[in-house]
């Protein structure tokens, strides 16, 4: 029998998304795995994009329960604070995309975990809040996996102008998302997370689909 | 002399990683270094020499997300 959720069949779901995604990215992204360090502002942001995309298999892991003051950029609703975020990610992203497959871990990463959280993935995609974790994560994925893509965030608060945002290659297959300067205590709100949640998505799904990241 | 962030930078050889790090930042934990393009991980920086036209990255990051 054919998948179906809240009545809708997978092919259907799957014929739909077609219409709209670039053409022959469908089946290329239904195989890929892309692993999520971080479901905050970034990783809530990137989650969404990449599940829209029909990105198959998406592993979330973040170890914090959502708050108030997450709701001004965050993708989660006023009934989801104090739920564990990956729980609530998960059901959101079901919503928008219920035929792909999302593990959840609601573990803190540290240098120990970075091997077996990030063994099974084709990219990384670093989402944190904190800089010494995103210093951390950097230092461990190219330690364990230096062939794995990994793609990071770096400077997105305040109300800055967006086109200050970009995506630089460092390193052969080390991408890194934003304005390189703009700290957190000046305020983080929805549009430039956003955005840089979107040069995050846009350099994953190029990189799934075989194309230069950052040549035409 | 050496390349740091693309800017030549002179009486650095011959000093560690670390103390480069220690002269040029007040974030260590915030700050990846890169040497002729190889990340060099933490536990690397103490023993590691510059040489002369050494190309060294800063990669620092900053909060939010």
């Amino acid at each position: 029998m054919t998948p179906k959720f809240q009545g809708v069949a997978v092919n259907d779901f799957f014929m739909g998304m077609k219409e709209r995604n670039v053409a022959g990215t469908t089946e290329p992204l239904q195989n890929a795995r892309v692993t999520i360090a971080g479901a905050g502002g970034l990783g809530s942001n990137i989650a969404i994009a990449l599940a829209r995309s029909g990105v198959g298999h998406l592993t979330i892991i973040d170890f914090d329960t959502i708050e108030m003051s997450n709701l001004n950029r965050q993708q989660y609703k006023v009934s989801q604070v104090g739920m564990p975020k990956v729980v609530a990610l998960k059901q959101n992203l079901l919503e928008f995309n219920p035929f792909i497959d999302i593990e959840i871990h609601q573990v803190e990463i540290t240098p120990d975990n970075i091997e077996t959280l990030f063994a099974d993935c084709d990219i990384v995609c670093e989402a944190f809040d904190n800089p010494m974790a995103k210093a951390m994560l950097l230092d461990g994925v190219t330690n364990y996996y230096p062939d794995k893509p990994l793609v990071m965030g770096n400077g997105m608060a305040g109300l800055h102008i967006t086109n200050e945002m970009q995506t630089k290659q460092q390193l052969s297959n080390v991408y890194i998302c934003g304005d390189g300067y703009s700290k957190g205590p000046e305020g983080l709100m929805a549009p430039r997370v956003m955005v840089c949640a979107g040069h995050e998505a846009n350099a994953i799904l190029r990189l799934l689909t075989e194309q230069p990241v950052l040549a035409e | 002399m050496i390349i740091l962030n693309g800017e030549e930078t002179a009486n650095m050889a011959g000093k560690t990683l670390a103390d480069l790090l220690q002269e040029k930042t007040d974030m260590m934990q915030n700050v990846v270094v890169e040497l002729n393009g190889k990340i060099m991980h933490r536990e690397e920086l103490e023993k590691q020499t510059l040489s002369e036209n050494d190309h060294v990255e800063l990669i620092s990051f900053v909060g939010g997300g």
